[in-house]
């Protein structure tokens, strides 16, 4: 994993800023962590929520101790998937049908909402919070628009943006963005481009990193 | 007041339609609720259920069919209705369909296509009314309906486009009644919001759509609306998968937010449609919310005795149920509510027969939504202008 430290959009005025980002592979080999302390309250999540969650730290460990954003900050939260968490709600459509069963907390945990509730629940995000429940390329202007708009009038005051998507059977891949709102640092570069940078290593093909969290 | 750091929001509403336990047609509908009457009956389960109480709706097209056909059908039918309300037709090149569900058929049905996208739904209503955009979609549990409603405000604030069509869908199914069953949060009586008797929620189906539009686009067709939303806000409880913040706050922010952002004051509201699930925390969190936000001011109602919990449809529909209170000037009673849960006894809860509403002052209203996964939205609707369509 590396460190994207701050890039800028628009005019020498206020805008929106790319604090940091950061990314995270789960596959069965080598799964992406879940969180002990917050286990005790989420006791299932689908393993694209995890992803997310796990790319969310990674891009909040990249903006560095004097730029993270800490609890009290308003926080808000996009992600944007299009298989969000298809893996659990398939496996639960096949039990309902096959025994009339269902489990309840995969029911709870399946929910596509989850995939930006479970990164709120586990950094403590309080900020609007939303899920793009379509393909990264095509949510990504919404996104964009949502993000900036919080952002704009002090909805919030960071809003991470994550994009995830399956990219083989049991691999799931994410990557995340944290913004903020200010004046960029003279020299910065200028523009940020959401969908770019939602997108880069993301939808690419070939090889995946080897390890739980890598950028 | 312009919101803070940006440019007022600011929506007409110049379509509406939906889909209820009650019927389709809004009127019709609308006297039912005032009329106490209810959507909620008995259905049939393969499946062991805490309650076979659920709210089903008449889905257009042929009886029966698969969860996946019934969401694209109410979709489809209410949308149109929606679109023609407002006078639009479905392929202007400058609308953008704003879509929400909560489970919708995926729970069920997934796809029959592999690696199809969950926006598959709605990409196929989308196709089926002939939009020229490619819908977006949005899922936030039971705030789906809010949150699309609320994106379509910021989309058309932005300039990004003049008209929307927001909303949300869900149907009733199988796998939603038996997760709710296992849950505990189905009931094992009957829905009763903010009752001391309450003990758990009813199932619905349904859907509702709002038409957005600018004032400017508005205005040079000519066309009259049913109402604004000038405002809108989220936030996040960070509190549990299913459970809300016992204490409301980040609700209580959502509220305050929304109202921030339309230039309104707390005082200024008249009516409330809460969530009303008629769980017991649910209930209990939204009171202590709406009581810290709003104090004991407005009017408060809730439509899940009578619609059943439409889920990803449910933001929507109430947003709806706001409008036309704001309109008749009258406010429909909780159906099921006797005697408020103390918890709940500072809320001005509309029981038995239904309220009017304060016609001396500005005609102001909020719809709430709390959500698994904590997502609370609340929606400022507004009267509709009465000396015409004033500027953005």
């Amino acid at each position: 994993m590396t460190a994207s430290t701050a890039t800028e959009t628009e005019t020498a005025t206020e805008t929106v800023l790319l604090i940091g980002s950061g990314s995270a592979t789960d596959t069965p080999s080598v799964p992406v962590l879940r969180p002990i302390p917050v286990a005790a309250r989420v006791q299932y999540a689908d393993p694209a929520s995890w992803t997310v969650a796990a790319a969310v730290e990674n891009a909040l460990a990249a903006c560095g101790p004097d730029r993270r954003p800490t609890a009290d900050d308003r926080i808000g939260m996009i992600t944007v998937s299009g298989s969000g968490t298809l893996e659990t709600m398939r496996s639960q459509a096949e039990r309902v049908a096959a025994q009339g069963k269902i489990s309840p907390i995969r029911f709870a945990g399946g929910n596509p909402a989850a995939m930006a509730g479970v990164p709120c629940l586990v950094f403590g995000f309080h900020g609007p919070s939303l899920v793009l429940s379509m393909p990264v390329a095509a949510g990504a202007e919404p996104a964009d628009l949502l993000a900036s708009t919080w952002l704009r009038t002090k909805r919030a005051r960071f809003v991470v943006v994550a994009a995830h998507q399956a990219v083989a059977a049991d691999t799931h891949r994410a990557r995340a963005l944290v913004l903020g709102y200010g004046v960029p640092a003279p020299g910065a570069d200028r523009a940020i481009d959401l969908p770019d940078l939602l997108t880069s290593g993301l939808l690419t093909s070939g090889s995946l990193p080897q390890g739980p969290a890598s950028e | 007041m312009p919101r803070e750091g940006g440019a007022r929001q600011r929506a007409l509403v110049t379509g509406l339609a939906w889909t209820t336990a009650l019927g389709t047609d809004p009127a019709s509908v609308w006297d039912r609720l005032l009329a106490g009457q209810t959507g909620i009956r008995e259905v049939h389960s393969d499946h062991p259920l805490r309650s076979l109480l659920a709210a089903p709706v008449a889905a257009p097209g042929p009886d029966g069919g698969t969860p996946r056909q019934r969401q694209h059908r109410i979709t489809v039918d209410t949308a149109a209705r929606a679109l023609a309300d407002a006078g639009v037709p479905a392929d202007a090149p400058g609308l953008r369909l704003i879509l929400g569900t909560s489970l919708g058929p995926h729970f069920d049905e997934p796809s029959p296509v592999e690696d199809a996208p969950l926006s598959d739904w709605a990409d196929d209503a989308a196709r089926a009314l002939g939009a020229v955009n490619p819908p977006w979609s949005v899922t936030t549990a039971c705030s789906s309906g809010s949150d699309a409603v609320l994106l379509g405000l910021e989309l058309i604030a932005s300039g990004g486009a003049e008209l929307c069509l927001c909303g949300g869908v869900d149907v009733l199914t199988p796998a939603k009644r038996l997760g709710h069953s296992v849950l505990g949060t189905m009931t094992s009586t009957s829905l009763r919001a903010f009752d001391q008797e309450h003990d758990g929620t009813v199932l619905g189906e349904g859907s509702g759509f709002l038409v957005l539009e600018s004032a400017r686009s508005a205005r040079a067709r000519g066309v009259r609306a049913h109402g604004v939303v000038s405002g809108a806000a989220s936030t996040n409880d960070a509190s549990g998968l299913t459970a809300p913040d016992p204490g409301g706050a980040t609700a209580a922010a959502a509220v305050q937010q929304a109202l921030r952002a339309s230039g309104r004051r707390p005082e200024d509201v008249l009516v409330v449609n809460a969530h009303g699930s008629g769980t017991v925390r649910n209930d209990e969190a939204e009171a202590l919310a709406l009581t810290r936000a709003l104090g004991d001011g407005p009017l408060v109602f809730a439509t899940k005795g009578a619609f059943g919990h439409t889920l990803g449809a449910t933001g929507a529909i109430e947003a709806i149920t706001v409008l036309l209170a704001l309109r008749s000037g009258l406010v429909p009673a909780v159906v099921g509510l006797r005697k408020p849960a103390a918890d709940c006894a500072r809320l001005r809860l509309v029981a038995d027969r239904p309220a009017p509403l304060d016609r001396t002052r500005p005609a102001v209203g909020l719809s709430l939504t709390l959500a698994f996964g904590g997502f609370n939205t609340c929606l400022v609707l507004e009267e509709a202008p009465h000396d015409g369509i004033d500027s953005d």
